[in-house]
């Protein structure tokens, strides 16, 4: 049966909301995951975000939320001089910070694995 | 000579004094950096490819998002950050009535903590007021057969009926007001850091 536009319009609509949802959810812990191996300022944390996940973001948003990370305390930050150009604010985990990403990664990784399995005979059938 | 009014720096600036003049109500030394934070970051992102070109700051201009939606995070934030260290209602207020101009859930949270304030503060001065005006305050019973209670209090003569509270409106009305007073900011800093945050976080960080 064939959908009528306003139907379809519906459903990709309802499907573009719950990738943002979904975007949105993963965007902390993709941005404390960032920060795991060592210090970064927010261009360097944008970079990762862009080359090791899907996560496209407006960039100024990044640094409203790592004001909020560190107002929950995960994060730390201090200015550092560059050699040549401008001071850069460079973000740290903070221990609790490096706890909370630790319970979040692994939380995520026990959830993916029994979504997939659940995914798995629509993948099979999908193709 | 006049700088051209396309010259990247300039463009720079513009951007900045818009977001400047957005986050108006932080505190001066957080505006500032924020202000060098985000222009180290404009500048950066302008000249990543080797040149400044007119093309390449809008594209960083952009990519970097409108003024008004960073500073809307920024203060969001802030404010629920704000009123969480110093429980001030007056800040619980503030904070409830920026998110009643943005959703329903807002301005239900906003009349709630308002309603709550506004008991807390009438059983306290119940309880203050007892120890000037003695005969005026109090809790009293009518002798009417429904048995209707009143809580009088005031410049009003008192009315016919018996007083049931005595001094003990004194501890009641503290308990009661100091007790409402607390738990009316506790559920609205709660409501705010568990609703407020996420939904604003939500509406602006992702595209």
């Amino acid at each position: 049966m064939a959908l009528t536009a306003t139907q379809q319009k519906i459903a990709v609509d309802g499907n573009d909301k719950w990738e943002i949802q979904l975007r949105k959810g993963s965007l902390e812990l993709a941005v404390l995951a960032a920060l795991w191996t060592g210090r970064l300022y927010g261009l360097e944390i944008l970079r990762r975000l862009a080359d090791g996940s899907d996560l496209i973001v407006p960039e100024g948003t990044v640094y409203p939320l790592l004001a909020r990370l560190k107002d929950d305390g995960l994060v730390d930050s201090e200015w550092v001089e560059a050699e040549a150009g401008h001071p850069r604010k460079y973000y740290t985990l903070t221990r609790t910070g490096r706890r909370r990403v630790t319970h979040m990664a692994s939380y995520w990784s026990e959830f993916s694995a029994k979504l997939d399995h659940l995914l798995a005979p629509i993948e099979k059938e999908g193709r | 000579m006049m700088p051209p009014a396309n010259n990247p720096q300039n463009r720079i600036d513009e951007y900045l004094l818009e977001l400047q003049s957005a986050l108006g109500g932080l505190p001066e030394e957080q505006i500032i950096d924020i202000l060098q934070e985000i222009r180290t970051h404009l500048c950066d992102s302008v000249t990543s490819n080797g040149q400044i070109t007119d093309a390449s700051v809008t594209a960083a201009l952009q990519r970097m998002g409108k003024p008004t939606q960073i500073a809307a995070m920024y203060l969001t934030s802030s404010i629920i950050q704000r009123a969480t260290t110093t429980r001030s209602p007056w800040l619980v207020l503030h904070g409830t009535f920026r998110w009643a101009a943005l959703s329903a859930a807002g301005i239900v949270a906003l009349i709630s903590s308002l309603i709550g304030y506004t008991l807390a503060a009438i059983f306290t001065y119940c309880a203050l007021a007892k120890a000037f005006r003695p005969e005026r305050v109090g809790l009293w019973r009518y002798s009417d057969p429904d048995l209707t209670y009143s809580l009088h209090l005031g410049l009003v003569a008192p009315p016919l009926g018996t007083e049931v509270l005595g001094w003990y409106i004194v501890p009641i009305g503290l308990v009661l007001g100091i007790g409402l007073f607390l738990l009316t900011t506790q559920l609205a800093l709660w409501t705010m850091r568990k609703f407020f945050r996420t939904r604003t976080d939500l509406a602006l960080s992702v595209v």
